[in-house]
């Protein structure tokens, strides 16, 4: 149990830490920016610079968990934070990792955190069309892709970044100012009326709290997604399917006119 | 082994092929392991800790999907919510960096997908907070437009890749301004010691070169 | 007499300009397709103005018999072309006399000018002068100018000239005569440049042009003063509908009232720019310089203009001035020295000239320079003289000049006379007609040149030497340097008018009594010591000369110029003149037209006598030049006729009229005077080559001197243009250097902040992403700010 107790205590100063989200913000900031820096693909790297990296990225990841809002309960928490966790590395290994194939690799692992983010936001089909259509067949696509244009080697183009520093900071910059942003949306609720709030529901039974009604999203989930989407949405999907009609299109008639192009200039058709 | 004809085997084969290169990641995966610990044991559903410090407004179960306890004010959604909002502005802001910086044109490609998973984990973590079924349609035609860029575009960058032999995006710099000269990266030193010869995806339809005598050699039934 | 209506005088003074300003227009539009034929315009036009001249002529003729003792000019107003409201308070502000009306309100007179044509005796000679001797030189063009490719433009241009100096002469305000002054001075650049691809001529041009600036800017100033002075710029007096007097500057009520002109310093700055003017368009010294170069220019466009009509231009200015300069003395005097001045270095530079129209160039100079001598003594016959000199000037120069223009058109553009000799048994008629022509000018009797020299001699004379023909009266206005005045303006008009009633006289005609006389004395003799004195021995040649190109300066010499000594010196140089005159005439006729016939190369087929369209103008100059002397002296024109312009009638200068009579002895004077001349040409140039230096040789360095134009020109160079090309090479290298430069530096920074900017754009699309990635944290970042509040 001590290392539940001391992740509670852990939680209660995260708590606490919430009230001061400017220092906190800006040591995520400054760290999150730090190890995109570390990790990137700079040509010439010193022997330490990944490893750093690394351990800044989790530091910059601690801090921005320490941003975020406490859920129902540990268990909840943890589920998420791992599916988070595996999504967020994931994605941090998509793109500094060197060789593109490695990237669409931890792509694939990136779709499955998404996935369970999703799933555990109830949005079930979604969760499971992401992996259908991301991982089935968006990312094979890339595979082939890879397969037909692969460099021999590791090309020095996936050993140098472009502008790593600058792009390092604008990005980490963006997460900040999008994590203040969405502080501001939820702001927490004052400790003393929650916890009035708390007793006062922990004198009932548990079965009669009133605050739990049944999730609209969640039962039927699929059918209901179905019925909204062919009802209210039924033009858009109809221009969806024409949208990947033209694409289908689109993309073999610029595949055989690039094959024309390059028999007349010579160049090999592939 | 038979012939690696399917996506899936192809994908296995390429983590089993880059284990040699875990060395690399072992700290990440050693980071991923100790989280994992840390949420197992952390698993235990603990009343007396949660009412203290942490504000809830009801009592969660422990089962396998949790409950999706709607309350319009309650700090339970606002904190799916921030939190889903975190994840999906990070997936972007990584996703943006990886546009920004990878000059290989397909790992750009796979950091403009990265952003769009961004953009649909926010969506749904709106819908479900409003409860609202528009997020998540919006994020079944988010799916299907990069579907088909997904597919134009890769169509361009095999063109482009016919015309150059690179994949690298700093190969096309006719439009700058005549007065500058061409962009040329500073020789790389080889790789020392490295892994000289990288996993490739071998061509397709060509039956690769394999060994009979260790193929028909089992160590273990 | 004003009148505003349609009448036949009206239709012909307004004709006399608009035909030919009708051909030059049918010319300028249809030049090209009539070709050959492009001078049936200009002829028919200005030969049907000439008949419109001497129609008017006949008009005034008759009108001038039947005013008997009056003046005599009727004025035309076309239209009014300026009109401002409260322009000019009160009149006269100088002398304080409103001579508007007897109405004493002195309101404020509008800016008024109104094209407005006028009739008098001097316009009418002046019209038929000018269109005559122009239809003869247009006819004289058609042969001369014949495969010219510039025919059409040629007659286009002589139409226009005509057109100008007809509304010159008839135009009744001095801002319409300043106008037309231009326009003939813009049409003399014009013909001067005809060749224009020629180099010399085109500087020629320019030279004329830039020489006649300086002349006009002296009128400008003098329009400016005169419209402060007198409130109006007409020359005739305005008759409002209420009765109300507008005078104009040489209005009848203005002339008849003693006050009405104004003297003293303005008026004398008034009169010397008025000189100034003149000098400039009559090539007097300084402002001589651009005639010479002016024979650049084709040799009819150099006779009708250069010797005819233009140049005497300033001489009608000076003499329908005429009572503005009598009220100045000074300025009278200064116009005598310079005239006398510019006729005698001008004489002597010709005696060494080999180009035969340089001859007649400076020979033109020194006439005119004649001329201004006579009007410079400001007596009726004086000015009367000058026009008389003007007119018979015109016949003989202008045929002078067609017969040099009919030698060079045989010998094939050649007209150094050292080239070609001998030419009488070549070309008999231009040889007989420029003979009759020099023998005018050099004034033998009976051509006409003999008859208006004399005339101005006499004019001279009785300046210099006061009491030679009149009483003791009379020298004490000349100790005083007033002019000599008939002590009865009266009798001195009786004798001179045919008609006998001489009863009919303005109320307001004044006798000029002795006593009256020695006040007036008194007050010119109190103006004069007010003033600085000059030593009256101090005017040398050169001093004189520096001293006329001073003359516009308000500085009055004092009363000590105007003395009976610098008559005297005027008589001299007068006198000397007409014997130099005589000389290098006939140098050039001998030179010419005896001795062995010799003709240069370039003459090839051309060494004949000239076409019929050249010859027969010759032969009517020639006659004009043998028949008008006499005619206009024996019938005493002078007196009865022109003496009826406003100008002269005006009692200020009709006062100084003396009995016509033929003075012998100025007469014999000046024959001998040209006897001596004709003499020593002939003695060194007839019948010998041309080509052999004669009395070139004893002048020595003098003639050096004479040869170089007494280096005036190379002192206009050093003295005014060097210093303005220095001035424009700064100017010039301020304009390169600051004002270019400072413009380049400013059109060097957008490029430059812009070759900054352009390094942004690489060809590198992940830097273009990172930038637009820029800007949405910008917007984001604003937007979480605008979230904070």
């Amino acid at each position: 149990m001590l290392p539940s107790v001391f992740a509670t205590q852990l939680m209660a100063e995260a708590g606490s830490a919430a009230g001061r989200p400017g220092l906190l913000m800006a040591v995520a900031v400054t760290t999150a920016a730090a190890s995109l820096w570390l990790l990137l693909p700079k040509g010439l790297e010193h022997k330490l610079t990944r490893p750093a990296g690394f351990i800044l990225g989790a530091v910059a990841l601690a801090a921005f968990a320490l941003a975020g809002r406490r859920l129902g309960s540990i268990g909840e928490e943890a589920v998420f934070a791992l599916v988070a966790l595996v999504a967020v590395v994931s994605a941090t290994a998509t793109i500094v990792t060197r060789s593109p194939v490695y990237a669409a690799i931890w792509f694939a692992m990136t779709l499955a955190g998404v996935s369970g983010v999703l799933l555990i936001l109830g949005a079930q089909f979604l969760g499971v069309a992401t992996i259908v259509v991301y991982a089935g067949a968006i990312l094979v696509m890339f595979l082939f892709v890879l397969m037909l244009a692969q460099p021999s080697g590791l090309a020095s183009y996936d050993r140098v970044s472009s502008e790593p520093m600058l792009s390092a900071i604008a990005g980490a910059v963006l997460v900040g100012l999008l994590t203040i942003s969405i502080g501001r949306l939820s702001a927490p609720v004052p400790a003393d009326d929650v916890e009035a709030a708390a007793t006062a529901e922990s004198d009932a039974p548990a079965d009669s709290v009133t605050a739990v009604v049944p999730d609209p999203l969640f039962e039927n989930h699929v059918a209901r997604l179905g019925g909204e989407l062919f009802g209210r949405h039924l033009i858009a999907v109809e221009a969806a399917g024409v949208l990947l009609f033209v694409a289908l299109v689109g993309a073999i008639a610029v595949v055989t006119r690039g094959e024309a192009a390059a028999l007349a200039e010579g160049r090999p058709t592939r | 082994m038979t012939p690696v004809t399917h996506p899936m085997s192809v994908t296995s084969t390429s983590l089993v092929s880059a284990s040699a290169g875990l060395r690399r990641r072992i700290w990440p995966a050693v980071a991923g392991c100790l989280t994992a610990m840390v949420a197992l044991l952390l698993a235990v559903p603990s009343h007396a800790a949660d009412t203290a410090a942490v504000p809830t407004a009801a009592v969660p179960t422990a089962t396998a999907v949790p409950s999706m306890d709607l309350a319009p004010d309650g700090v339970l959604q606002n904190g799916l919510l921030h939190n889903g909002l975190l994840v999906g502005a990070l997936l972007f802001a990584l996703g943006l960096v990886g546009i920004l910086t990878r000059r290989n044109m397909i790992v750009m490609f796979l950091s403009a997908e990265l952003m769009l998973q961004g953009v649909s984990v926010s969506l749904v973590s709106w819908s479900r907070y409003h409860g609202d079924w528009g997020g998540q349609m919006l994020v079944i035609f988010v799916l299907t437009v990069a579907a088909c860029e997904a597919a134009v575009a890769l169509v361009f960058v095999l063109q482009a890749f016919s015309r150059t032999g690179r994949l690298d995006a700093n190969a096309w710099q006719s439009l700058r301004e005549s007065v500058l000269p061409r962009t040329i990266d500073q020789a790389l030193p080889p790789l020392d010691g490295g892994v000289t010869h990288w996993p490739t995806l071998t061509p397709a339809g060509v039956e690769p070169a394999h060994d009979e005598e260790a193929l028909l050699e089992r160590e273990h039934v | 007499m004003v009148e505003n209506s349609f009448d036949p005088v009206t239709v012909l003074l307004a004709l006399v300009p608009a035909l030919p300003l009708l051909g030059c227009l049918v010319t300028v539009v249809q030049g090209k397709m009539l070709g050959s034929r492009a001078h049936w315009p200009a002829v028919a036009t200005i030969s049907s103005s000439a008949l419109c001249s001497l129609a008017l002529l006949g008009v005034t003729i008759g009108s001038v018999r039947g005013a008997s003792n009056d003046k005599v000019e009727s004025v035309h107003t076309l239209w009014q072309w300026v009109h401002v409201d409260n322009a000019i308070q009160g009149v006269d502000a100088v002398s304080g006399v409103d001579v508007s009306s007897a109405d004493t309100n002195a309101s404020s007179r509008p800016f008024e000018i109104n094209v407005a044509l006028r009739l008098d005796p001097l316009t009418a000679t002046m019209l038929s002068v000018v269109t005559c001797v122009g239809l003869l030189v247009a006819i004289f063009s058609i042969g001369y100018m014949h495969g010219d490719p510039g025919y059409p433009r040629f007659f286009a241009l002589v139409s226009a000239f005509v057109f100008s100096m007809t509304m010159l002469v008839s135009a009744s305000n001095y801002l319409i005569v300043y106008m037309f002054w231009e326009a003939v001075g813009a049409c003399s650049y014009l013909l001067i440049g005809f060749w224009f691809r020629k180099p010399e001529a085109a500087a020629a041009a320019k030279k004329a042009f830039l020489v006649n600036r300086v002349g006009d800017f002296g009128l400008a100033v003098a329009v400016f003063l005169l419209w402060m002075t007198y409130g109006t710029l007409d020359f005739h007096d305005i008759v409002a509908a209420d009765g109300t007097i507008f005078s104009g500057i040489l209005g009848g009520t203005r002339l008849a009232n003693a006050e009405g002109i104004v003297g003293g310093t303005v008026g004398t700055a008034i009169c010397l720019l008025l000189l100034l003017a003149a000098c400039g368009k009559s090539a007097q010294a300084p402002l001589h310089v651009w005639l010479p170069n002016a024979m650049e220019g084709p040799t009819p466009a150099s006779a009708l203009i250069h010797a005819a009509t233009m140049v005497t231009a300033g001489v009608y200015l000076v003499a329908r001035s005429a009572p503005l300069f009598v009220a100045c003395p000074d300025a009278l005097v200064v116009v005598s020295l310079v005239g006398g001045i510019t006729a005698l270095i001008a004489g002597l530079i010709a005696t060494v000239q080999n180009d035969l129209k340089k001859v007649l160039a400076y020979s033109t100079i020194s006439q005119l320079g004649y001329m201004f001598v006579s009007l410079g003594t400001g007596t009726l016959l004086g000015f009367t003289a000058a026009i008389f000199h003007l007119v018979t000037h015109a016949f003989f120069k202008a045929l002078l000049f067609m017969g040099a223009g009919s030698v060079m058109h045989s010998m094939g553009g050649v007209i150094d006379m050292r080239r070609f000799g001998g030419l009488r048994q070549l070309m008999p008629i231009t040889a007989v007609t420029f003979l009759i022509g020099s023998l005018a000018l050099a004034g033998v009797p009976p051509f006409a040149g003999f008859w208006s020299k004399d005339e101005i001699l006499s004019s001279l004379h009785a300046r210099a030497w006061p009491g030679g023909h009149g009483d003791h009266a009379e020298e004490a206005h000349a100790a005083a340097g007033t002019l000599p005045q008939s002590v009865n303006l009266e009798d001195a008009r009786a004798t001179t008018v045919r008609s006998s009633d001489s009863t009919a006289v303005q109320p307001v005609l004044f006798h000029l009594t002795a006593a009256a006389a020695d006040e007036h004395a008194a007050e010119h003799a109190a103006d004069d010591h007010s003033s600085d004195g000059h030593s009256t021995n101090d005017h040398s040649t050169g001093h004189s000369e520096d001293h006329a190109a001073h003359a516009e300066d308000t500085h009055t010499a004092g009363g000590s110029l105007n003395t009976p000594t610098t008559w005297k010196a005027i008589w001299w140089m007068a006198l000397v003149t007409a014997g130099l005159t005589a000389f290098y005439t006939f140098r050039a006729v001998f030179m010419t037209f005896t001795g062995p016939l010799r003709v240069p190369e370039e003459a090839g087929h051309h060494a004949h006598e000239s076409p019929p369209a050249m010859t027969y103008p010759l032969m009517i100059l020639a006659g004009a030049s043998v028949i008008s002397g006499i005619l206009i002296f024996s019938t005493d024109a002078l007196g009865w006729f022109l003496a009826a312009t406003p100008s002269l009638w005006a009692p200020a200068v009709a006062s100084t009229a003396v009995p016509h009579a033929f003075h012998f002895d100025i007469a014999l004077q000046g024959t001998i005077a040209a006897a001596v001349g004709i003499a020593i040409a002939a003695y060194g140039h007839y019948g010998r080559r041309s080509d052999e230096p004669q009395m070139e040789r004893y002048l020595g360095p003098v003639g050096t001197l004479f040869e170089n134009r007494f280096y005036l020109d190379e002192l206009y160079v050093a003295a005014v243009v060097r210093p303005l090309e220095i001035l424009s090479s700064f100017a010039a290298i301020f304009d390169s250097v600051i004002i270019d430069g400072t413009v380049d530096t400013i059109g060097r920074i957008p490029p430059s902040l812009a070759g900054v900017v352009r390094r942004l754009q690489s060809g590198l699309i992940q830097r273009y992403a990172l930038a637009g990635v820029m800007g949405v944290l910008l917007i984001v970042a604003s937007l979480v700010w605008s979230l904070k509040q």
